[in-house]
C-alpha cells in the first residue's frame, strides 16, 4: 500500500518565502528609536539641502543695529555680534558639516573596502605589509594628527577631509579584512572556486556585497564623529574660513558673548546634538535590522 | 578503454605548524596525511561512494580532484590526462569537466545574488559567449523541476531542497562529464532527500552523467551507488560493490559502521 | 488530577509571530504529555514548529511572538505561562535543562570544564571542592575517563562525542525533572551518535528524569523513546507509543514520512519514494486539515474544516477525518 510516489518535482513548484520589498524599513519604523533616527536625519539633511530656501536672510548679511539680538519672530534663533541671522547660519553650517562627513566618510568607505578585501583575500605578506601600515595609522590620536598636518598645510575644508579620510580609512579596512578572512573559507567562496572563478571576480561580485551592509551601518554611526571633529577644529579657529559658517565657529563666536546672550551657543549646539544623535540611533537600529542573529527568531 | 576518471597511489598532506614554528618545537614532520594512498576509478555513467565519518579525509579527497586542494603524490587521471601538478590557471578546463556540490545547500550559493546569476556564473567565469546565459538559466532550471519564478529568487527565500536544485543546476551549467557531490542530502528532511535522489538519478540517465557521492549516510549510499569505498583515516579500508560490502562487510570498521545506524523499528 | 502523572502538560497551545507579511501562525492548539520517567520523541521536518515549542516551554520566544490566551502549559502542577521572572529562572537550566544540536556552541570555549560545571550550581551552599566532586561524578556517570583530572581541561581539548557526553553531564547536574534534548546526536558521526543514544538509555534507568528528544531521525526515535509526537506545520498530527506509532500510524503525513525513510527501504531502489507537494504557507493557511493538499487519501470533509483529535485506541490519537469515519 504505497501512498508515496517515486518523483522527483514533488515540492520544487512551491511558492518562493519572499518577504516584502520595503520589509527592513517597515522593521526600522517599528522601533521607536530607529524611527526618531530616521526623522532626526532626514530634518538635518532636508534642511542642510533647502539651506538657500530655508533661510529668512543671506548668511553673511550684517545687520550692526540688531547685533545679538535675542529670538524674534524677524530672527528665529536671534543674531550674532555683527548682526547675522543665527537660523540661516545654522542650516549652511549644516551644509558644511554634512559635505566634509559625506565626502571623507564616503572615499574611506571606497578605500577601506579596497584594502581591506585585498589583505584579507591576497597573499600572507600583503595582509601583513597593510596591516602594519593601518595600525601605525591608527596609533596616532586624530586630534593631535590634524593639529600637525593643519600647522604645516594650514586650515582649508579639504585638509579636514584629508584628516579624515586618512585616520578613519584603516579602521573600516580592518573589518572588511576581518570580515573577509571569515568569509573566504565559507562553502559558496569554494563553490565559486570549483567553477573556476578567480580572485578578481570572487572579491567584486561575492565579497564585496557581503561586506558593503556591515560597514554601510558603521559609516552611519561614523559620520557624527566626523561633524564634531570638524565642528571642534572650526572651534579652535582651524577649520572652515570665516565667513563661512559652521556648527563650530558659530559656537566659538557664541562663546565670548554667553553671559548675556546664550541664545548662539545654544543655536549653535542643538543642530550638533541633533545630528549625533539622528545617526547614532539610526546606525543602532539599522544594526539590529540586518544582524543575521536577530533576524533569524523571525 | 581507459575509465573517465582515475586516481592512484594519492597522498594529500596539510601543513600542521609553519616552518619556524616546526624549528622551534622540534619537529621533523609537521604534516599530517589527510588521504593516504588511495586508488580508485570512476566510469562513464557510474556512481561511486565514498563513506567515511567527520575527520577521515572524504571531503579532502573531493577537493583535491577538483584542485582546491594539492595533492603531493601520485596520479588523478581525468580522460587519460594527469591533473596532479597543474596550475590553477591550467585546472581551469578541468573545471568544465568535472563540477562540485557543496554540503551546505543555502551556504554554497553566494548570498547576494539572485538565482539567475547563480546558474549563470559560470557562464560569466569561463567567458562562453555562444550561449545566452539568461535561456541557459531558464533551460536548466526547468531541467531540475523548478519553475521560472525562482530566478528572481535570492539564496535566504529558498527551502533546502529548493537550494539544492539551485546547486545541481548550476553544476550542469557547464555540460560536466562528472560530478562530486559532498554529502547531497545533508540537511535536508527525510522527503525531501528522496526527491534530490531521484532528480540525480534522473540526470543520470538522461545526460550519461557519472557521480562520486560524499558522504557518512550508508542508508542512502545504499540506494544510489553502484559501487562504495569506504574511508578511515585517510584510507580506503574496503571497496566493493555496493551489495558486497553490505551483505558481506569484511573489514571490522565497516562492520561497526554499519551496526552504528540506528534501525526504525521499535521491535 | 493527571498533572501528577505527568510533568509536562501543554494544552491547546497557539503561537504566531507578527512578521511584516502578516500574522505567522507557527503553533496550533498543541495537546502534549511528558509523563513521569518517559522518554517522548518528537518527529518533524523543517519547518514544523518544533523549535517554537521548545522555545514556549521555556518561555524564550521571540519578542514578536504572541501566545493564545487559551494556552497552558503545566509543568509539575504549575503554570509556566503564568510564572513570574524569578521562578523562570528557577525553571530554566534548574527544573528543565536543555541538550543542544551543538556542542562546541553549547560550552565556552574560555572557561574550564569543571568551572563550568561548578557554576551551574551557584544557587546551591556547596564548598567549592564539594561543587567539584559532583561535577567530577557527573562526568563520570557520563562516560569520561579520568575524569577528576579532566575537571580542568577546555572543550577545545574534548572530541566532539565527548564534548556531547559533558553537555549531557552539564544539564543533569542539577538535576532537572524534564530534559529537552534538541537533535543531541545530528552533529555526530554514526558511530558517536549511537555511543550517545546508548549513553541516554543508561542514563535514563540512573536518574528519574522524563526527557523529550527532538529528532528527524526516526531510527532514534524508534529506538530510544516511549511515546511518539508526529507534527507537522504547526500542528500535532498524530501522537501515540513508539509501536503503534511505526507498526499502526494513522495519519497519512506518518504513514509517508515513515515510507520515505531510506533506512526502513529494504530492497536496494533507485526511485525513493517522496511526499508530494510542500508544506503550506503559515501566514495564509488552508482551509481544511493542513495536510490535505499533499494528502493522497484526502477525501470530501478534508476541504470543508480543520480535523479535531480523534483517539485511535488507548492513547494513540491522530488528527485525521479518516480515523473519526474508520
Amino acid at each position: 500500500m504505497t501512498t508515496t510516489t517515486p518523483e522527483d518535482t514533488a515540492g520544487a513548484d512551491a511558492p518562493i518565502k519572499r518577504e516584502p520589498r520595503l520589509a527592513w524599513l517597515w522593521q526600522l519604523l517599528r522601533n521607536p528609536l530607529g524611527a526618531l533616527g530616521l526623522f532626526l536625519v532626514l530634518l538635518i539633511v532636508i534642511s542642510a539641502l533647502g539651506a538657500d530656501v530655508f533661510s529668512p536672510y543671506d548668511y553673511k548679511a550684517l545687520d550692526v543695529k540688531n547685533r545679538l539680538a535675542g529670538p524674534s519672530w524677524a530672527h528665529l534663533l536671534g543674531t550674532d555680534n555683527l548682526g547675522r541671522d543665527t537660523f540661516s547660519r545654522i542650516l549652511h553650517g549644516g551644509q558644511v558639516a554634512l559635505y566634509v562627513a559625506l565626502v571623507s566618510i564616503g572615499v574611506s568607505l571606497v578605500l577601506g573596502l579596497a584594502l581591506g578585501m585585498l589583505a584579507g583575500y591576497g597573499p600572507r605578506w600583503l595582509d601583513n605589509i597593510l596591516l602594519l601600515c593601518f595600525d601605525s595609522v591608527r596609533a596616532f590620536p586624530v586630534i593631535m594628527f590634524a593639529l600637525a598636518v593643519i600647522t604645516v598645510v594650514g586650515p582649508s575644508l579639504e585638509t579636514i577631509i584629508g584628516v579624515v579620510i586618512m585616520t578613519t580609512t584603516p579602521g573600516y579596512a580592518r573589518i572588511a579584512r576581518n570580515a573577509t578572512l571569515s568569509l573566504k573559507n565559507n562553502e559558496f567562496i569554494l563553490a565559486e572556486r570549483s567553477l573556476g572563478a578567480r580572485g578578481k571576480r570572487i572579491m567584486i561580485s561575492h565579497l564585496l556585497p557581503n561586506l558593503i551592509a556591515p560597514l554601510l551601518i558603521l559609516c552611519s554611526m561614523d559620520i557624527p564623529v566626523v561633524i564634531t571633529i570638524e565642528a571642534g577644529l572650526s572651534f579652535l579657529g582651524l577649520g572652515v574660513k570665516p565667513p563661512t559658517p559652521s556648527w563650530g565657529s558659530i559656537l566659538y563666536d557664541g562663546y565670548s558673548f554667553i553671559r548675556n546672550t546664550p541664545w548662539i551657543v545654544i543655536a549653535g549646539g542643538i543642530p550638533l546634538i541633533i545630528t549625533t544623535l539622528g545617526f547614532t540611533f539610526l546606525g543602532e537600529s539599522l544594526r539590529d535590522v540586518f544582524d543575521p542573529k536577530m533576524k533569524k527568531d523571525r | 578503454m581507459p575509465d573517465l576518471l582515475e586516481v592512484e597511489h594519492l597522498r594529500v598532506r596539510f601543513r600542521t605548524a609553519g616552518l619556524v614554528q616546526a624549528l622551534l618545537k622540534g619537529l621533523d614532520d609537521p604534516f599530517i596525511d589527510a588521504v593516504m594512498d588511495v586508488s580508485f576509478s570512476l566510469a562513464k555513467g557510474e556512481t561511486f561512494g565514498l563513506v567515511g565519518e567527520s575527520g577521515s579525509g572524504k571531503t579532502t579527497l573531493g577537493r583535491a580532484i577538483i584542485g582546491l586542494v594539492q595533492a603531493q603524490e601520485g596520479s588523478i587521471k581525468f580522460e587519460g590526462k594527469e591533473l596532479v601538478g597543474l596550475k590553477d590557471s591550467q585546472y581551469q578546463e578541468v573545471r568544465r569537466n568535472i563540477a562540485m556540490m557543496f554540503q551546505d545547500p543555502i551556504a554554497s550559493l553566494s548570498p547576494r545574488k539572485k538565482v539567475r546569476s547563480q546558474i549563470a556564473e559560470p557562464f560569466k567565469i569561463h567567458n562562453i559567449k555562444d550561449k545566452d546565459p539568461d535561456q541557459e538559466a531558464r533551460r536548466l532550471l526547468k531541467l531540475v523541476g523548478l519553475h521560472e519564478g525562482f530566478l528572481e529568487a535570492y539564496p535566504h527565500q529558498l527551502s533546502g531542497g529548493q537550494a539544492r536544485r539551485v546547486g545541481v543546476a548550476r553544476a550542469l551549467s557547464l555540460d560536466p562529464k562528472v560530478i562530486i557531490a559532498d554529502e547531497p542530502t545533508a540537511g535536508l528532511d527525510v522527503s525531501v532527500q528522496g526527491e534530490i535522489l531521484n532528480l540525480m538519478n534522473r540526470l543520470q540517465r538522461e545526460l550519461g552523467l557519472s557521480y562520486l557521492i560524499i558522504t557518512h549516510n550508508l542508508p542512502v549510499v545504499r540506494h544510489v551507488s553502484d559501487r562504495l569505498a569506504i574511508m578511515y583515516l585517510g584510507r580506503f579500508v574496503e571497496t566493493g560493490t555496493t551489495t558486497e560490502i553490505f551483505e558481506k562487510p569484511a573489514h571490522p570498521y565497516t562492520l561497526g559502521l554499519l551496526a552504528a545506524v540506528p534501525e526504525p523499528d521499535p521491535g | 488530577m493527571s498533572t501528577s502523572e505527568n510533568v509536562l502538560d501543554v494544552r491547546d497551545l497557539s503561537v504566531s509571530f507578527n512578521t511584516a507579511r502578516g500574522s505567522l501562525r507557527a503553533l496550533r492548539h498543541i495537546d502534549l504529555k511528558v509523563p513521569q520517567n518517559k522518554i517522548v520523541g518528537i518527529v518533524g521536518e523543517s519547518g514544523c514548529g518544533k523549535s517554537t515549542l521548545i522555545n514556549s516551554l521555556l518561555r524564550l520566544l521571540a519578542p514578536n511572538a504572541v501566545v493564545d490566551d487559551n494556552s497552558e502549559i503545566i509543568f509539575e502542577g504549575e503554570d509556566v505561562m503564568e510564572m513570574g521572572k524569578s521562578d523562570l529562572q528557577g525553571l530554566r537550566g534548574q527544573r528543565i535543562s536543555m541538550i543542544f544540536q551543538d556542542p562546541m556552541t553549547a560550552l565556552n570555549p574560555v572557561i574550564s570544564i569543571g568551572a563550568q560545571m561548578s557554576d551551574i550550581l551557584y544557587r546551591q551552599k556547596l564548598t567549592k571542592a564539594q561543587k567539584r566532586e559532583r561535577a567530577a561524578a557527573m562526568l563520570a556517570q557520563v562516560g569520561i575517563p579520568d575524569s577528576v583530572r579532566r575537571l580542568d581541561d577546555y572543550p577545545h581539548q574534548f572530541s566532539g562525542g565527548m564534548r556531547q557526553r559533558i553537555c549531557i553531564a552539564m544539564a543533569l547536574m542539577m538535576n532537572p525533572s524534564l530534559l529537552i534534548a534538541d537533535e543531541p546526536t545530528t552533529a555526530l558521526d554514526v558511530t558517536l551518535e549511537a555511543q550517545i543514544i546508548h549513553l541516554m538509555k543508561e542514563l535514563r534507568e540512573d536518574f528519574e528524569c522524563s526527557m523529550l528528544f527532538v529528532s528527524h531521525n526516526l531510527g532514534l526515535i524508534a529506538e530510544l523513546c516511549d511515546e511518539v509526537i508526529v507534527m507537522y506545520a504547526g500542528e500535532v498530527v498524530e501522537q501515540g507509543n513508539v509501536h503503534d506509532l511505526f507498526h499502526r500510524a494513522q495519519h497519512p503525513y506518518t504513514q509517508m514520512l515513515l515510507e520515505c525513510d531510506p533506512a526502513r527501504i529494504s530492497e536496494t531502489r533507485k526511485d525513493l519514494p517522496t511526499i508530494s507537494g510542500s508544506v503550506p504557507d503559515l501566514v495564509d493557511l488552508p482551509q481544511g486539515c493542513i495536510f490535505s493538499p499533499r494528502c493522497p487519501k484526502r477525501y470530501e470533509p478534508c476541504n470543508e474544516s480543520p480535523p479535531g483529535t480523534f483517539e485511535v485506541g488507548g492513547q494513540h490519537s491522530a488528527r485525521c477525518f479518516k480515523v473519526r469515519d474508520a
